[in-house]
């Protein structure tokens, strides 16, 4: 119908009255300009047409087809209205009108697909917004399904795998239950010591027990708790003894797992229930390396804090066997400590340290208390710590296993390597966790808050979203590139691959961690690539220290031969006291050597290949710090500035820093 | 003679260009054009003649109006051609050629 058959403006609005059809049949956008147009009431329109009433039931037929909107309908009825009428008036039959028009049905369809891209932007705009949104839910679902049903298949056993190692060696030949028994027997004979094992309100309390931290490890002769600390080590004696027996036992023989060796009630290690005695849930990581407890390792390091104190203790006495044996105990100690984690290596480093540490002490303070021979057996003894390159220290192949064991557990298996994320991954956002004191004895678990209702839907649709680009060979393929990157750093000298623009493990770490898609994508591998360059340089520390030592014990060896003079160079060493001159870690160059105040000092330039005369990089209200300037950065870290000052390996004034 | 569909698909469309170029025109008037004008090749179905125009018309290749038409005095819309509709003309009417001269030389077509 044309615009402008009615009367137009409001006058006209108002005093029709509301009943009449005409508002009812006129578009919204007329009724607001103030026109009662009336142009949908087709019907009307048709009725009142001079047409054959078959060629008014297709057109209705056909109209109501369209499926279109009211006014969009109106329009099509009226053009065919005239068509047919048109028609008609040049002498048309009806039937052939109908004949030449076509499939109803068939012109239903075309009209309304080509009416409906007149449409305006904004109805298209919605309607493919629409599709894409039953698209992305589509696919959810498809995805949430697919996460749901599938299931991990657990086939290796890599903690049995482990101690199928450790249980191949005889008991008798194993140090654990005599490290036990002398854990047991400390607990037992002394109360003053009671503070390391007590039960404690507040196990965080107990890991910053510093006071008899203190005890075991700063007093010195001068102090007031000297008397205290010599009255205890004698006490302990027997105790000691079967510290140093366990040492020297061929492997250290602690069984892996829930229910053999970790759960101890009489060293108060539980990892079966929580702290409050409640089951202890570990979900689909139950049995897996990922938790496996090792809460021996606290108390390996107060033991050697022990020995560190008793072989001081035998030094002021002028007892150098004593002291020997205990220094040689720390050595054992760490060479049993050979499980392949990250966290057993770091403490192992950090023993063979304590005992080059307490065996430069020695030579510094007491330079006699060794004859020569023992001088020499000892230092054969250290000449077996490691070998060139970090690796020689170090064993990561249970950090590649335990990978794989949080994989399989995760991850369906498609039995090719491939597999995708699996909806037991949800456990991990429920299970209890463990709680580590330093100090303290008991271990157990702290039951995880549980998700509401809606962190768990979140959680599983995002979980969801990252099974369908998250694929089990992937990660995998990712983590062993990783890793071999890491460990072909760990076989040499970290000299040789160190400084601006080497690769470095971490930051490509990063950069996964910085990219969405492939954080989604291997969001694993993040989490469990271990940080293999602080523990490589932790190694390399141990390495340095012993060539320090080596030509600590050279020097002194030097100057009992020499009427108390020391070497003006260390070629002078060779080769009756050394093989060689060790080179220095960092540089490559052979290691320097000054006297100062009298007494030998063998260093390392530092990261900032700069020599420093020998001089300690310090920690403001602290003091020197020795390893602090013993780095070997890679990467972007490479361009961070280096710290001033020399890597100390050899110091024997009396009292000095041994940290 | 009966033009194949996917030809009409192509020639459909510019020839109703073609007519609105001389004026406007409405419905049941281009299909007796095309029947006559291209001697019953270019016969458009009746039903195929306004979706043809209802697409035309959302490209914005021809625009419509309602009027009431003066033989008989009922509502009747005419269609006439845009500038945007000219220029598609244009460039139809250039493919047209090449493709005529090209059959021609092949020998498909005389001339």
């Amino acid at each position: 119908m044309p615009d402008t058959l009615e009367p137009s403006g409001l006058r006209a609005a108002l005093t029709t009255p509301l009943y009449r059809p005409r508002l009812r049949d006129t578009p919204l956008r007329d009724l607001i300009r103030f026109r009662r147009t009336g142009r949908l009431a087709w019907r009307s329109r048709l009725e009142a047409a001079a047409l054959p009433e078959e060629l008014k039931q297709a057109i209705i037929r056909l109209v109501k087809r369209t499926r279109l909107w009211r006014l969009e309908k109106a329009e099509v009825a009226d053009e065919l209205i005239a068509h047919f009428a048109d028609g008609i008036a040049r002498g048309e039959t009806a039937q052939a009108l109908l004949e030449d028009f076509g499939d109803i049905d068939a012109v239903a369809k075309l009209i309304r697909r080509a009416k409906r891209r007149n449409r305006p932007w904004v109805w298209h705009a919605w309607r493919w917004s629409f599709r894409l949104l039953v698209l992305l839910i589509g696919f959810y679902v498809f995805a949430f399904i697919r996460f749901a049903v599938g299931k991990p298949s657990i086939r290796i056993d890599y903690v049995g795998q482990l101690n199928a190692a450790i249980t191949s060696v005889p008991k008798q030949d194993r140090a654990w239950p005599l490290y036990r028994e002398a854990l047991l027997s400390f607990e037992a004979n002394n109360a003053a010591l009671d503070r390391f094992y007590a039960e404690l309100p507040d196990p965080v309390a107990a890991a910053r027990d510093e006071a008899s931290s203190r005890v075991l490890n700063e007093v010195t002769p001068t102090d007031a708790e000297w008397p205290q600390l010599v009255a205890w080590c004698n006490e302990n004696q027997a105790s000691i003894s079967l510290v140093r027996a366990a040492s020297a036992k061929r492997a250290f023989g602690f069984v892996l797992g829930r229910g053999n060796d970790a759960d101890d009630p009489a060293l108060k290690w539980d990892f079966s229930h929580d702290a409050k005695g409640g089951p202890l849930s570990q979900g689909a990581l139950a049995g897996s390396l990922y938790v496996v407890p090792v809460p021996y390792l606290n108390r390996m390091r107060v033991l050697s804090d022990v020995l560190k104190a008793d072989a001081r203790v035998a030094t002021h006495a002028g007892d150098g066997q004593r002291a020997i044996a205990d220094i040689l105990a720390i050595i054992g100690m760490a060479d049993q400590l050979d499980l392949p984690i990250l966290i057993e290596q770091h403490m192992r480093t950090s023993l063979y340290e304590r005992a080059l540490a307490t065996m430069e002490a020695i030579l510094a303070d007491r330079p006699t208390l060794l004859d020569d021979a023992r001088l020499v057996d000892l230092a054969h003894r250290v000449a077996r710590v490691g070998g060139e390159a970090p690796n020689s220290l170090l064993d990561l192949s249970g950090e590649r296993k335990t990978f794989l064991d949080f994989i399989q557990r995760f991850y369906t298996d498609d039995g090719n390597g491939g597999g995708r994320l699996a909806s037991v991954v949800m456990d991990l956002g429920t299970m209890d966790v463990y709680f580590y004191g330093w100090s303290h004895g008991t271990l157990g678990g702290i039951p995880r808050k549980q998700p509401e209702w809606d962190e768990k839907a979140a959680l599983a649709l995002g979980a969801a979203g990252v099974s369908i680009v998250s694929a089990r060979d992937e990660v995998v393929a990712e983590y062993d590139r990783l890793m071999a990157k890491a460990e072909a750093r760990l076989a040499r000298p970290l000299r040789e691959s160190s400084g601006p623009g080497t690769p470095s493990v971490r930051d490509e770490v990063m950069a996964i961690v910085q990219s969405p898609t492939r954080f989604v994508r291997l969001m694993p591998v993040t989490s469990l690539t271990p940080s293999v360059d602080r523990i490589a340089e932790r190694a390399e520390h141990v390495l340095g220290r012993r060539e320090g030592l080596l030509v600590g014990i050279a020097l002194e060896l030097y100057r009992r031969r020499h009427d108390g003079r020391y070497p003006s160079t260390l070629r002078e060493l060779v080769p009756t006291f050394l093989p060689e001159v060790p080179a220095d870690r960092i540089s490559g160059k052979p290691v320097s050597y000054r006297i100062i105040d009298g007494h030998p000092d063998i260093y390392s330039v530092g990261e900032d290949r700069d020599d420093d005369g020998g001089r300690a990089w310090q920690m403001q209200d602290v003091g020197p710090i020795r390893e602090a300037v013993a780095r070997w950065p890679v990467g972007s870290e490479a361009n961070e500035r280096a710290k001033d000052g020399d890597w100390i390996l050899f110091d024997a004034r009396p009292g000095a820093s041994r940290e | 003679m009966r033009i194949e569909r996917e030809l009409m698909r192509g020639a459909g469309p510019v020839a109703v260009l073609r007519l609105l170029e001389g004026g406007e025109r409405y419905g049941y008037e281009l299909i007796t054009l095309l029947e006559q004008r291209s001697a019953g090749v270019l016969a458009i179905g009746q039903s195929t003649l306004y979706p043809l125009l209802y697409n035309l018309e959302a490209k914005g290749l021809i625009a419509s109006r309602v009027e009431l038409a003066a033989d008989n005095g009922r509502p009747r819309k005419y269609y006439r051609l845009t500038e945007k509709g000219k220029r598609q003309l244009a460039k139809e009417r250039a493919q047209w050629e090449q493709l005529t001269l090209a059959m021609a030389k092949l020998g498909i077509v005389g001339g």
